[in-house]
């Protein structure tokens, strides 16, 4: 594959923005002009760490717009808080000649807070400009400095992360003091030139010509195709902090000690959890019963305020207020259970849903994560605990945090373990499904579906909604045509177990498409697939399918009494290591059975794999639209 | 049972007209007392529709009042809010972090808040037990140089809990006073807002809403202010002025849950609300002043506007003018000269504003970049400059919601142009490169503006549909091959709004491949080869589309019989009016016409069995309608289908009428063809 060009060279790193800055656009290679909405022309990151808590970062970009399809790079922001100023900021705009056509300062910038849709306060704040330019293509230049009072992280090296982007060139070079370290973890399309001068050590990364790839369904992105590296300090100081994120077990040790007597109540709540658990014997039954207790007791809020990011708010303030963040939350939780003398650990990890949203296990880093849980380990039968949500079954995680590698926080550091994982067996939605066809008018079905597990986390927030807005959702999701629902219900036989049963009874218009005298009737009754991805020849991004699940569909109809089946179609069977399908009909008297199942693989394939799910796709499309055709007797 | 029936809100071309009656006796006021929490008030059930809701507000009591401000020695209100809320289920537990906007244009005119107290109460074992608002759980949140946000975070949240606050704010900002909606999200007992206003004031009120509200007989009242009062337009001599007021009470009563629903403009245009707008002071020493009291009024001050009339005045923009006519004088094509120059030079900054950022034409022409004013005064001046009778054109987008009508400046948020020539009227909106001539985006089609003559200083009010029905003709001309595979050529033109869209579509994409990429997204089995797609550009035209077709997978059999939709990839599949019922118009934004042919022609070896009858059916009013015209002659078969929306605004009553025509589309457009094998 000759898509990708690097260069790895050990150069004493200079920057500044008078260095090159012939931005004429004909002077980009033609090569990366192919697919691209933007080029990006120079992206040179220094940062100098002058001492554990002390940094700065300077910063060069520019971009090339090739179209309005690009405008979106053309918008800059640059984020700060009580523990990183910007020192300077500015902005460039030049033709396609390369001639300077305006320019911006910081005080041209706009300043707002940062704060995201789940935080009530956090002290980021944010600049933002957006350049708006009518004639393509032009050129941005953006530089910056930052002075860090305070570092816990570096910043990583990404040469490309959008798609219809290429780069001319990227350097990455960081320099740090002899007397500190650092690691970092780099992919295995460069290599780290390493040099050492004047008391200091300076890492530097640089790729050149990367062409743009194409945007490609069900992709897992560029991770795989191009330069990067991360990294990470080992010792540091912030925000009056000090410690050393050198392995996962002294990243852990760190987290121990800001937590320290952080797991103190106060005598009513201690008294509280006493009572509750009174003449309760069994310790699993323990564990359920005072999680119960933190679910109807406390709310989410989250207060991200420097180290406050990072050390949970102590168990006894949590007593006293009823609300906290997730670490706030799990933390207090963890203290609920130590009242009775049951051990359990904080968890680290990255909660996003994602194929893998795994820690490193060879790189330590505290970017990494972005949320916390709680372990209450046991030799058999450990129990997770996701201490944020008030509704969440007792010992079941979600599809974001199952499945995955994350960091506990034990009283000897931090170790890596799984959590656990949920397989296309568990992820189940078992329909059955009996209706009575009517050839004249309104057909009437009734369905009972069950969702469990992964299954249950996109359908378990309807138990909780306004019947005006379940019923909404029920019309929008019902892939039928022309429903009129009669009844329904939501239920959760077991509020500590992730199953929803959903039952609807329906009246359908339009079950039976009729031709003349027959009735065609689609099998399939709502579990339909729609949509089979467009085969490209040159596929070079590796895919993957979200979520590992199972669909069992079982629908029985009763035909109108002057009808007979004339056609029924053949049954299918399709297996793959992307899954299984199969497609049962049978018939007996004046009855139908239709039995569908899909099952489906939670994996990453790679991109020669891609027409082989587009085959397995067409055929249940096919299979999916199969019609049985009725006459009269 | 006393009567409600104080306002009848009538629905004409999307505005809310209101007629008022004074009401009778109301029913006695609920418990306000701060901190008095009653034990039945923990009983609350929510009734009716709303009886699954997840929080109920007990009671919401507003008071707005004058007083006079020693920093700036002149008026500025006090708001005062007090509000009580029951919490039934999680869901609502993020009532319980209050939040209030402050603004603050600079040190002398601000809103300041202040008395900000909460409480969270419980019950338990019979008992009330209370949790105050503690110091660390209020944040400050400077949002940028203007806005500031202040949070506070209520304690022991419960199902079960409720919860009350109250604050006062202070505000410079007398030209709109707060406006207060009596109903939100949640269903609300009791509403109730009192204001108070000096003599000196005059305030327009206008109520919206499907919701009665009743409006107790005003009283007046004799009030004192002290204060150091050194305007011109006071008793200079005196510290303390007495004046009578006007106080006057708005309450709403068991209002329900206000709930989303498709194709409406905004959720605020349906909300039941107070808005209060400055109409004319009178103050002892100084003569009266009227506000916005006619069009003609705000006409004139529009026109003294620096950053609206006084841009349409400048002479900056003459040599540009001149320059981009060149020796143009056919009055149209100058018109386009100076529409397209402005759309090809100027950047939309995403910003919806009837007022310049900028002061001087020339910051507009250089900066290259502006909001909808910048963009739209600009090429009003040109086009004047160039000769051509030009003129304002104000409007309320969709998402900004409905213009009550009256005379009432601040409810606008968008400037277009108007241009006669030889008595036809155009509209332009130069903030999109696409947009032609008499084309708006979706957010303008809000069904009316105000044509503005900043000469006669004048205005009225001008239908701003788009003038034509926005078309969708689709012509398919296939042949079957008796491998049941389709081929042929599909034709597509669309004009308007139809043509505005696809525009958009192949604009934003990268390239023709990537646009025939998400064309085919939803069209299994399709292979398109020469395709050609014409007047991209020319934006007067209606786009047309043609392409070579292979149509796989489309046709299934069953023995000797071989059948399939012949709508193929057209079909309307889904109903979009589910619900059983609907309180508000139906507004699509623009009348639209789908018409849908194919001719098939049959191999040898197939003769046609069963065919879909042909069918019509019409909204009572003919204004829309859906016909489905079928032929055969044995060896092709045609079909036409045609959806007619005809109006771009339907009211509550045609709703049951919609969802049926389009309960006819679905089944008919699924119907089958079925042929024979010989």
């Amino acid at each position: 594959m000759k898509k990708i060009i690097i260069i790895c060279l050990a150069l004493g790193f200079a920057l500044s923005a008078a260095a090159q800055t012939n931005y004429d656009v004909s002077r980009i290679s033609p090569e990366l002009l192919k697919n691209a909405n933007a080029v990006i022309r120079t992206d040179n990151t220094y940062f100098e760490v002058k001492s554990a808590g002390k940094a700065e970062l300077r910063t060069l970009y520019a971009v090339t717009i090739l179209n309005n399809k690009a405008d979106e790079f053309a918008s800059f922001y640059s984020t700060y808080d009580k523990l990183v100023s910007i020192s300077q900021l500015k902005v460039t705009v030049y033709n396609s000649k390369g001639e300077k056509v305006k320019s911006f300062n910081k005080a041209d910038f706009k300043d707002r807070s940062l704060i995201s849709d789940y935080t009530i306060y956090q002290d980021d704040r944010v600049k933002t400009l957006t350049v708006y330019e009518t004639s393509y293509p032009y050129t941005v230049e953006y530089s910056e400095v930052k002075d860090y009072n305070g570092i816990l992280t570096y910043p990583r090296w990404y040469t490309l992360s959008s798609f219809n982007v290429s780069l001319e060139s990227s350097k990455y070079s960081i320099s740090i003091p002899e007397t500190l370290s650092l690691r970092y973890k780099e992919s295995p399309l460069t290599k780290v030139s390493e040099e050492k001068t004047d008391g200091k050590k300076t890492y530097s990364w640089h790729a050149e010509n990367i062409s743009a790839f194409k945007t490609e369904p069900m992709s897992t992105g560029l991770r795989e195709l191009v330069p990067w590296a991360v990294l990470s300090p080992n010792e540091f100081e912030y925000d009056n902090f000090t410690g050393n994120l050198g392995t996962w077990t002294s990243l852990g040790d760190w987290l121990n000690q800001l937590n320290k007597d952080g797991d103190i109540l106060n005598e009513a709540t201690a008294q509280k959890v006493k009572s509750l658990t009174q003449g309760v014997s069994d310790r699993k039954k323990k564990i359920e019963i005072l999680y119960n207790y933190l679910q109807n007791s406390t709310r989410y809020v989250s207060v991200q305020l420097g180290i406050g990011g990072f050390k949970p708010i102590a168990a006894d303030k949590v007593a006293q207020m009823s609300y906290g963040d997730c670490k706030a939350l799990s933390n207090y939780m963890k203290a609920l259970l130590k009242q009775v003398d049951i051990h359990s650990e904080l968890v680290v990890l990255k909660s996003e849903e994602s194929v893998d949203g795994s820690l490193y296990t060879d790189f330590s880093s505290i970017g990494q994560a972005n949320h916390m849980i709680l372990c209450v380990p046991a030799a058999k039968d450990t129990v997770w605990l996701e201490c944020t949500s008030q509704r969440m079954p007792f010992g079941y995680l979600g599809s974001s945090n199952s499945n995955r590698t994350v960091l506990l926080v034990t009283k000897d550091g931090g170790k890596l373990v799984r959590t656990p994982f949920y397989p296309a067996s568990a992820n189940k939605q078992t329909r059955v499904g009996n209706v009575t066809i009517n050839a004249s008018g309104a057909s009437t079905a009734n369905i009972t579906t069950e969702y469990e597990n992964e299954q249950f986390d996109d359908i378990f927030g309807q138990l909780f909604r306004e019947p005006v807005d379940q019923k909404k959702f029920l019309y929008e999701s019902l892939s039928i045509a022309n429903p009129e629902i009669l009844s329904y219900a939501y239920e959760q036989p077991d509020k500590q177990k992730p199953k929803l049963v959903e039952h609807v009874s329906l009246k359908v218009n339009d079950l039976t498409a009729t031709g003349g005298d027959k009735l065609f009737l689609t099998l399939n009754l709502m579990n339909t697939r729609s949509y089979v991805p467009e085969l490209s020849e040159t596929r070079l991004t590796n895919f993957a399918l979200q979520m590992s699940y199972s669909d069992t569909d079982r629908i029985n109809y009763e035909l109108p009494k002057d009808y007979k089946v004339e056609f029924l179609p053949k049954d299918v069977q399709i297996s793959s290591d992307f899954g299984e399908f199969s497609v049962k009909t049978t018939v007996e008297g004046n009855k139908i059975t239709y039995i569908r199942t899909q099952k489906m693989y939670s994996k990453r394939y790679p991109p020669s794999r891609f027409k082989d799910l587009v085959e397995f796709y067409k055929s249940i499309y096919k299979a999916d639209k199969q019609k049985a055709v009725l006459s009269k007797i | 049972m006393f009567k409600h029936l104080l306002f009848f809100l009538l629905i004409s071309a999307s505005t809310l007209t209101l007629r008022a009656q004074v009401a009778e006796k109301a029913p006695a006021d609920p418990n306000i007392k701060y901190g008095k929490i009653e034990l039945s008030e923990f009983q609350i059930k929510p009734q009716g529709k709303d009886s699954a809701a997840s929080a109920i507000k007990i009671f919401d009591k507003g008071d707005l009042k004058f007083e006079i401000n020693n920093k700036t020695s002149d008026f500025r209100y006090v708001f005062t809010r007090h509000t009580r809320i029951l919490i039934l289920k999680k869901d609502a537990y993020d009532l319980a972090d209050i939040e209030i906007g402050l603004y603050k244009r600079d040190t002398e005119n601000e809103e300041i808040l202040s008395g900000f107290s909460a409480a969270t109460y419980n019950l338990d074992k019979g008992a009330i037990s209370s949790a105050k608002l503690t110091k660390e759980a209020k944040f400050l949140d400077k949002f940028d140089k203007n806005i500031t946000i202040k949070k506070f975070t209520l304690s022991n949240i419960q199902e079960g809990s409720i919860i009350e606050y109250k604050y006062e704010i202070r505000s410079d900002f007398l030209f709109t006073l707060r406006d207060w909606a009596f109903q939100g999200s949640i269903p609300t007992m009791y509403s109730d807002f009192t204001i108070t206003i000096p003599e000196y004031f005059n305030y327009k009120k206008n109520i919206h809403g499907y919701v009665p509200v009743s409006v107790a007989a005003s009283k007046t009242i004799s009030q004192n202010f002290t204060g150091n009062l050194t305007g011109e337009a006071y008793s200079s001599d005196r510290s303390t002025i007495t004046c009578q007021s006007t106080v006057q009470r708005y309450t709403a009563r068991d209002v329900p849950a206000l709930k989303d629903e498709a194709f409406i403009t905004t959720l605020d245009d349906y909300r039941s609300k107070l808005e209060l707008e400055i109409h004319s002071t009178k103050f002892p020493n100084s003569p009266y002043r009227s506000y916005t009291d006619t069009w003609e009024k705000i006409v004139s001050e529009l026109d003294n506007d620096q950053n609206f009339g006084s841009l349409l005045r400048s002479n900056y923009g003459k040599t540009l003018a001149s320059d981009i006519v060149g020796t143009e004088t056919d009055p149209l094509k100058k018109l386009n000269k100076i529409f397209t120059f402005v759309k090809q030079n100027m950047k939309h900054n995403g910003e919806d504003n009837k007022y310049s950022q900028q002061t001087s034409l020339r910051q507009i022409i250089d900066k290259k970049t502006g909001n909808v004013a910048d963009i739209n005064l600009l090429l009003i001046n040109l086009l004047d400059h160039a000769g051509l009778n030009s003129s304002p054109i104000l409007l309320s987008t969709r998402s900004n919601g409905a213009h009550p009508g009256n005379p009432l400046i601040s409810k606008f948020n968008y400037v277009i142009a108007g241009v006669t020539i030889d008595s036809n009227k155009y509209f332009l909106d130069a903030t999109n490169p696409i947009n032609g001539l008499n084309m708006l985006e979706f957010d303008c089609l809000n069904h009316k503006g105000l044509a503005l003559d900043m000469k006669l200083k004048t205005a009225e009010w001008i239908p701003l549909e788009l003038k034509n029905i926005s078309q969708n003709a689709l012509t398919y001309r296939l042949k079957l091959s008796p491998e049941n595979v389709f081929k042929g050529m599909v034709y597509e033109r669309k004009t308007e709004f139809n043509g505005l869209s696809t525009r958009q579509k192949y604009k934003e994409s990268a390239n023709e491949e990537e646009y025939l990429k998400s064309y085919k997204e939803d069209r299994n089995g399709l292979k398109i080869e020469n395709f050609k797609i014409s007047n991209i550009d020319s934006l007067s035209s209606p786009i047309t589309m043609e392409y070579t077709a292979t149509v796989e997978d489309m046709v299934e059999e069953a023995g000797n019989l071989v059948y399939f939709t012949p709508l193929l990839y057209e079909r309307t599949k889904e109903n979009p009016f589910k619900l059983e019922e609907r309180n508000f118009p139906v507004d699509f934004g623009f009348a639209n016409e789908e018409t849908y042919r194919i001719i098939i022609e049959l191999p040898e070896s197939m003769t046609v069995d069963k065919l879909p009858k042909s069918e019509m059916i019409r909204l009572e009013d003919n204004s829309a309608f859906f016909s489905y015209v079928s032929a055969s002659d044995g060896k092709s078969i045609s079909i036409v289908s045609k959806i007619n929306i005809g109006k771009s605004y339907y009211d509550p009553e045609s709703y049951f009428e919609l969802k049926e025509l389009f309960k006819k589309i679905v089944s008919k457009q699924a119907e089958q063809i079925v042929l024979k094998k010989i």
